[in-house]
């Protein structure tokens, strides 16, 4: 980089993530101090991602808590020990990284700084033992292929699959696909909130036991927690929206209750839409299709919605079933 | 006996789910090469559980941010993904502390004080901080969600407009740098505001 820095978002970020080489971190703390809307320009870079990351921990502690995961010394791979230990990389080339190594299929982009060592890049391999879905696994018998009466088995077999399957599709339920999708979006957790001081220190540290549980995948701790404070502020979209959630991820939960937790969020907060979403979900987890489409047709249309795109999808599946 | 690294499966299947941003692909990833990865920073670097737990979980988001700006591509994910949390250990380990890693140990240690392994130096007084925060997240909640998400995609997460432009539904990259520029002024104009009250 020469002597002349252009102040953007990606260089701000790289400053904030400390991702710059000495001497470009110093030339980028003089502008601040220089410079107060600068200074306040780089804090909020500062807070948002912090704020994100930290949120993003809590999710992984969870899951570590949950799975109990701990450190295990592995029979590491001579070439993948080389490769870890080769030369330390810039921070920027751990953020870019570009170039295909065709023969290892994993892509190297040489920072503007540094070159990567393409004797390095030459111990990167290709991962030896992909992870097979074991439905297609099971799909796969060779030895069924050289077997006449094996074949007879499999071609009755599949009659009756695909007999099942007709069965399955005129007399199930009719709402089995859309309950998955809908399952599939329920399980992607929405951000916990964050925590800040309020006028009131009880709500504050019930609220903040909520918050603290959520972030922990504990939605049934988290839920007693926005019963209290739902019980206490009615009104707080905030309050009612994550107590909305609660009741949808936690076992202990009621899918009414969440319902009734998310009609209480006017339309004039920022929280509205996403909660119309869950309140689509919630319905159609308890088979009220109609009020369920009714909303994602809203959603669908509104081209702003960062969740058009999934309600478009919902529909599409309903419309199949 | 030590596990072979052979028993780590993971599809190509899964890296895309992961590339597409899912966070139940994500929380996949994470469990998945958490032992290994994870292993060599406690067994091989000696880093302590809490220092293995924060330099993975800001090793797997580096990696997702760069196999969703397309700049990784399927392959001996768990030598790349130790690689990246190797270095961000050393960097803990010989540098200073970034500007946000500061904030974000102020915001931990807001619900959990028990950051035990990185010395705070941190000199900004708490109520300050606190003002700050307030005022961004008062600010986010003021933005349209089409602001909320482009600067979440942008500035937080580190995407680049030319890899997400389509999602927006917009032409080109240029049309969302120019929203990302508006919603950013917009957003630090109500943080100045909240600042003054």
């Amino acid at each position: 980089m020469d002597g002349i820095l252009e102040i953007n978002d990606e260089l701000i970020n790289n400053y904030v993530n400390g991702n710059l080489n000495d001497a470009d971190h110093k030339k980028v703390e003089k502008k601040i101090k220089a410079d107060k809307s600068l200074s306040l320009e780089v804090d909020v870079h500062a807070v948002l991602i912090a704020e994100y990351k930290s949120d993003m921990k809590a999710f992984f502690k969870g899951i570590t808590k949950k799975l109990d995961l701990k450190p295990k010394e592995f029979d590491y791979d001579a070439e993948d020990l080389a490769f870890i230990e080769s030369d330390l990389l810039t921070n920027s080339e751990l953020n870019y990284i570009s170039e295909t190594t065709p023969e290892k299929n994993i892509k190297i982009k040489p920072d503007l700084n540094t070159e990567i060592n393409p004797e390095k890049k030459s111990t990167l391999k290709q991962e030896s033992n992909p992870r097979i879905n074991p439905e297609k696994k099971s799909s796969i018998n060779s030895d069924a292929k050289s077997s006449f009466g094996l074949l007879k088995v499999a071609a009755a077999f599949l009659i009756f699959c695909l007999l099942g399957s007709v069965l399955y599709f005129s007399l199930g339920p009719s709402s089995q696909n859309v309950n998955q999708l809908a399952d599939k979006f329920i399980a992607n957790h929405y951000n916990a909130p964050t925590i800040l001081r309020s006028e009131s220190q009880q709500i504050d540290s019930d609220w903040q036991n909520a918050v603290k549980f959520y972030k922990s995948n504990d939605f049934s701790s988290s839920l007693k927690f926005t019963g209290i404070v739902t019980s206490r502020v009615s009104d707080n979209a905030e309050y009612n929206f994550y107590h909305g959630l609660n009741n949808l991820y936690s076992p202990d939960g009621s899918i009414e209750n969440a319902i009734s937790a998310f009609d209480k969020i006017a339309n004039s907060s920022n929280l509205f839409e996403a909660a119309s979403w869950y309140k689509a979900l919630a319905y159609l987890k308890i088979n009220k299709e109609n009020q369920a489409k009714a909303l994602f047709e809203k959603i669908a249309s509104n081209p702003q919605s960062s969740r058009s795109k999934d309600a478009a999808k919902i529909l599409k599946s309903m419309e199949g079933n | 006996m030590k596990k072979h690294y052979n028993s780590i499966k993971y599809s190509k299947e899964d890296f895309e789910d992961f590339k597409s941003g899912d966070n139940t692909a994500l929380g996949f990833t994470y469990q998945t090469f958490y032992e290994y990865v994870c292993g060599i920073l406690h067994f091989k670097y000696k880093a302590n559980i809490d220092e293995c737990n924060d330099v993975y979980g800001d090793a797997i988001l580096k990696f997702q941010a760069a196999a969703m700006n397309d700049a990784v591509i399927y392959g001996n994910i768990k030598a790349y993904l130790t690689k990246v949390a190797v270095n961000v250990l050393r960097q803990n380990q010989r540098d200073r502390i970034s500007h946000a890693k500061k904030y974000e140990l102020f915001l931990s240690d807001q619900i959990n004080k028990s950051n035990s392994y990185v010395n705070d130096d941190f000199e900004i007084e708490d109520e300050q901080r606190k003002k700050l925060i307030e005022a961004v997240k008062w600010g986010m909640t003021q933005l349209g969600e089409l602001c909320r998400n482009i600067l979440t995609d942008t500035i937080i997460k580190g995407l680049k407009p030319g890899e997400i432009f389509k999602n927006y539904n917009y032409k080109n990259a240029r049309v969302l740098t120019d929203r990302k520029v508006k919603c950013k002024k917009h957003l630090l104009e109500l943080v100045k505001k909240k600042i003054k009250e």
